[in-house]
């Protein structure tokens, strides 16, 4: 098995610098360039311009860039291993134009706003979705299972933006505007003066609203995962041999059926690990909720290079370690898949 | 730099011409403003504001007589988080850095509030002084271009209060002057180790002299006629008691931390006390003093309880949130949890007009200082200076087309279904707009006439023809049949919106205009010319977006707009930009007029502010008889506050005008 995961985290290494190698091309043949609005600006001396050009870097060619780049980013993984030994340190993602700050401490002030709402989602997600794709399948075309299949449709076809637009309106603007209090924020994280995380109910408020965007569609998507997976395994002979043997119902679902259920779930919540600290765009803008999700989209619309690099290269780190659960996850859901030697 | 929606978040503004256009710079540079009335002013101020003539926008105060109460927190939604607290003008151009720096710092002069420069006579009209005691200029004898120290061109004398307390405690004196001189210039020159923005106009200073603790010297190399706009923008004047640590140090200002106690000098228990970067902190002598600042959250700012200024400030604190967009940040105000919302674009404005009539906010509409215009590419015109690569249009070289394509565009239908009625269509130059001492009232106001419009061109000998259109279209005198293209920004639903109405407003008088549009990204409509910006490479019949001044109120700022080569003997001051030239200036429309050249270097040259008013009104007039570009409608800002916030003025590039009036009825900002 160890083999195995050292294998893949090489392997899933060399992925990353091949992804990184080819965003920075793109980002680099984008026509508008990071600092073109800088060096737009009126009343700009020669000097001013030169000095712009050299922080930049534009007056080098595309691979000593992305030279300097690699290296930067390599940089605190040679001196932690190397001799005298260093404490660990954040990779040297570059400097925001845009911000004005390191990548690193950009996304070290966004992840854990992002870990805390996509987790939050992802916990409810779950806890709602698995037992609801259970119970609907168990009881196919009751009319629990039916309602379960129109509500499923109904939240994978709500356009994030709209709804959480309609949750703002419901449950922030429509009783304000009639001389009540909010029920729930309208944006936010905290409220102004509670800001230093020791107010996990006001964290907790402010969660409700893009929470429920984000679960509604998530939960409608697995609980449509895990009532096929069930079905199809419902459908097995084992489960057939179970319930001949006089096992109790409870027993055959609980035991038989939902542990070999899981195993497309599993591959969908190995992709979805990125997304827990890359974060929503969409909810993120619309609940203004300082995550990477708005981190990327401000980014995005700045031209902010070094920021978009360091995001897509987080995220594409988190894929490779996602699939890699993923894959160690399936060992434990079926025991008969194994990474231990080749047959 | 080009307005009209402001800035995308972050730091590049989604609709802003990259291309150093004006407004970017603009507000920043302007935004330290705020202006202190003094003693009875400042009465009568509070009196107007309780009467509605603080209200601004054309909104006014419903409640009568109000007392001035202390007390109150009043949030505002700011949705372009600073980048730092040195990002309004010094490492960056965010106007809404300025905004939420502003309360806390005070500049060597204020602006005025736009509704009392609409008569203004030069440009010394728009400053009154703030922490210093006059506005500098030659008829006080504070501005002199003999006898100057140093062999100096130019000199200035700076006389400031003696009675101002930085918040750190320290006193405020000519030495803080001479220390932010140093830092922006003397001391480094161009090798600063802080990544400053600019040193535009600093590096024309070769020596500040402190002739005492209340007056400084500022020498000139050259003339600097701009000179009223250095130490007034936000961040723009610094402590010295800071800045000497960093000046003798030799090191980055935002990197070098220092310790503060802003308890002290603003006695304010509340405010910041500690060690922190300069680009984290803010330490000013405004009406508020720093109190804490989480990035991606807040910024908080408190009462500074030893303002230099009087009776003020009232409200306790100003908080400032950061919603991610304008959308969001009209929900958190419909919500109730803004009381102030900060640069809605335009197109926001029956939104809110609607959300005003539940009585709980006011719509404040701000003129700004630049028009939405339609640019024209005349490059046929302009002797091979727009380079190789540009666009030729013959059609728009014949001026009478132009002044056709005016007269035939319905402009106050535009206002009216577009702006809500909220604007005014400008003078045929819009040159004038928010320096109201260049406009020349000769300039004229073309209105909608379509049957002159037909006629200009029947005059000029282009009749439709029926190959054109099956005889819709025009043809032109080498046959071929009008048409042009129309660019704007894409995205921006008002520029959108706007297109067909010209489109068929040219159709009406045999003007073909091409569909699609050729609406391009922001970045790419006002991208440099190395970049291959549309404007800059001229490669556009007609592109439609809108300026702003990049300083307050100096018309100067339109000198990279319209200068060219003085018809061959000032390359180097050519400002089309080309191959030639390396892409320098903002002449996107190729214009190339001497006499207009002549006049922008006359006034660049003259100190005598009623000689350059002179000056810019003659290119007023100029630049209304050419055309080169055609103004659609006097651009707006629009803010939103609470009801209960009284003293609220207006200004275009400060929009946090006066926060020391501010009050809030009976002392609560909410409810």
């Amino acid at each position: 098995m160890w083999k195995y995961v050292v294998k893949r985290l090489l392997l899933g290494a060399l992925t990353v610098l091949a992804i990184t190698f080819v965003v920075y091309a793109l980002l680099w043949a984008l026509p508008e360039k990071p600092y073109a609005q800088l060096l737009a600006r009126p009343n700009l001396t020669d000097a001013d311009r030169l000095n712009i050009i050299h922080r930049f870097g534009a007056d080098k060619p595309f691979l000593y860039q992305y030279w300097i780049f690699l290296t930067n980013f390599l940089k605190p993984f040679w001196s932690w291993w190397g001799w005298p030994p260093h404490g660990p340190s954040p990779p040297d993602l570059g400097d925001s134009v845009t911000f004005h700050d390191t990548v690193a401490h950009l996304m070290s002030l966004r992840l854990p706003n992002t870990a805390v709402l996509m987790g939050t989602a992802y916990v409810v997600t779950l806890v709602i979705a698995i037992p609801v794709g259970i119970i609907s399948a168990v009881r196919q075309y009751s009319k629990l299972d039916n309602f379960v299949t129109s509500a499923s449709f109904f939240g994978i076809s709500l356009p994030n933006f709209w709804f959480g637009s309609i949750l703002i309106y419901v449950f922030a603007i429509f009783p304000h505007s009639h001389g009540f209090a909010t029920i729930f924020p309208a944006g936010g994280i905290h409220t102004t003066g509670l800001e230093s995380g020791q107010h996990p109910l006001d964290l907790a408020w402010h969660l409700v609203l893009p929470v429920m965007v984000l679960a509604v569609q998530s939960i409608a998507v697995y609980a449509r995962y895990m009532r096929s997976a069930m079905l199809e395994v419902l459908n097995q002979d084992y489960i057939r041999t179970a319930r001949a043997k006089g096992l109790a119902e409870r027993r055959v679902i609980g035991r038989h059926a939902v542990r070999n259920s899981l195993l497309p779930l599993i591959t969908l919540m190995g992709l979805d690990i990125p997304v827990l600290f890359v974060g929503a765009v969409v909810t993120e803008v619309v609940f203004s909720w300082s995550g990477m999700g708005l981190l990327f989209d401000q980014a995005a619309e700045a031209n902010d290079y070094a920021t978009l690099m360091g995001i897509v290269l987080l995220l594409s780190v988190f894929v490779v370690i996602g699939n890699l659960i993923a894959d160690i996850a399936y060992t434990w859901a079926d025991p008969r898949i194994s990474y231990e030697t080749s047959r | 730099m080009q307005e009209g929606v402001r800035l995308s978040r972050i730091a590049p503004p989604e609709d802003w011409p990259a291309h150093g256009r004006r407004a970017w710079e603009t507000r920043m540079r302007s935004v330290s403003i705020r202006h202190r009335a003094l003693g009875l002013a400042a009465v009568a101020t509070l009196i107007a504001a309780a009467c509605g003539g603080g209200g601004g926008g054309g909104t006014s105060s419903s409640s009568a007589t109000v007392a001035a109460a202390k007390g109150g927190t009043l949030t505002i939604g700011s949705w372009q988080e600073q980048t730092s607290t040195l990002a309004c003008q010094t490492l960056d151009s965010m106007q809404h850095a300025c905004a939420q720096e502003a309360p806390m710092f005070d500049g060597l002069f204020d602006l005025r509030s736009n509704d009392e420069t609409t008569a203004a006579k030069t440009i010394a009209d728009y400053y009154v002084p703030a922490l210093a005691t006059e506005v500098p200029t030659t008829s006080n004898g504070d501005v002199k271009t003999s006898g100057c120290p140093h062999g100096g061109a130019m000199c200035v004398t700076y006389k400031l209060r003696g009675d101002v307390t930085w918040h750190d405690g320290s006193t405020f004196t000519s030495h803080d002057v001479c220390s932010t001189f140093q830092f922006f210039w003397l001391k480094f020159k161009d090798k600063n180790p802080t990544a400053i923005l600019s040193t535009s106009g600093w590096d024309k200073v070769i020596a500040c002299d402190e002739t005492s603790k209340t007056q400084a010297v500022v020498t000139f190399k050259e003339v600097y006629a701009p000179y009223l706009t250095l130490g007034t923008v936000i961040g723009e004047l610094l402590p010295a008691k800071e800045l000497d640590q960093i000046l003798n140090a030799g090191t980055d200002l935002a990197k070098t931390p220092v310790t503060v106690d802003l308890t002290v000098g603003s006695k304010n228990p509340d405010a910041f006390k500690g060690t922190a970067t300069l680009d984290k902190i803010f330490i000013g002598t405004g009406p508020f003093v720093f109190q804490s600042y989480t990035p991606t959250q807040s910024m908080v700012e408190v009462r500074n309880n030893n303002y230099w200024h009087h009776s003020g400030p009232y409200l306790d604190k100003i908080t400032y949130k950061f919603p991610a967009d304008v959308s969001s940040m009209l929900n958190s105000v419909k919500a109730g949890e803004l009381d102030m919302g900060l640069d809605y674009r335009l197109g926001f404005i029956n939104d809110l007009n609607t959300e005003a009539k539940n009585g709980k906010i006011k719509v404040q509409v701000v003129p700004d200082s630049g028009a939405e215009h339609i640019d024209l590419n005349i490059c046929g015109n302009a002797k091979g200076l727009c380079g190789p690569g540009a666009k030729i249009n013959p059609y728009l070289e014949d001026k009478s087309i132009r002044k056709a394509i005016l007269t035939g565009i319905n402009r106050d239908q535009i206002v009216s279904s577009l702006a809500a009625g909220l604007t005014t269509v400008p003078d045929d130059s819009w040159f004038y707009l928010g320096n109201e001492y260049a406009r020349d009232p000769k300039a004229g106001h073309t209105k909608y006439d379509v049957t002159a419009a037909n006629k200009l061109l029947d005059d000029a000998g282009y009749k439709k023809d029926p190959k054109c259109d099956g005889g819709a279209t025009r043809a032109f005198k080498d046959g071929t049949c009008i048409n042009l293209d129309l660019a704007t920004t894409a995205g921006n639903k008002v520029r959108e919106n706007a297109e067909p109405l010209v489109q068929a407003d040219l159709a009406a008088i045999g003007i073909h205009v091409n569909t699609p549009y050729k609406n391009v990204k922001s970045g790419k409509l006002f991208g440099s010319f190395s970049d291959g910006g549309v404007l800059y490479t001229h490669t556009f019949d007609m592109a439609m977006y809108t300026n702003t001044d990049s300083t307050p109120a100096e018309a100067d700022t339109y000198f990279t707009e319209y200068h060219a080569d003085c018809g061959g003997t000032c390359p180097s001051e050519n400002q089309i930009p080309s191959a030639a030239n390396h892409g320098q200036g903002q002449n996107g429309t190729g214009y190339n007029n001497p006499q207009v050249d002549s006049l922008f270097d006359q006034a660049r040259k003259v100190v005598d502010l009623s000689k350059r008013a002179s000056l810019y009104r003659q290119i007023d007039l100029i630049l209304a008889q050419d055309l080169p570009d055609l103004p659609l409608y006097q651009q707006q800002t629009v803010n939103t506050y609470t009801t209960k916030l009284q003293g609220f003025k207006r200004n275009d590039i400060i929009w946090m005008m006066h926060p020391e009036d501010w009050y809030c009825t009976g002392g609560v900002c909410q409810g």
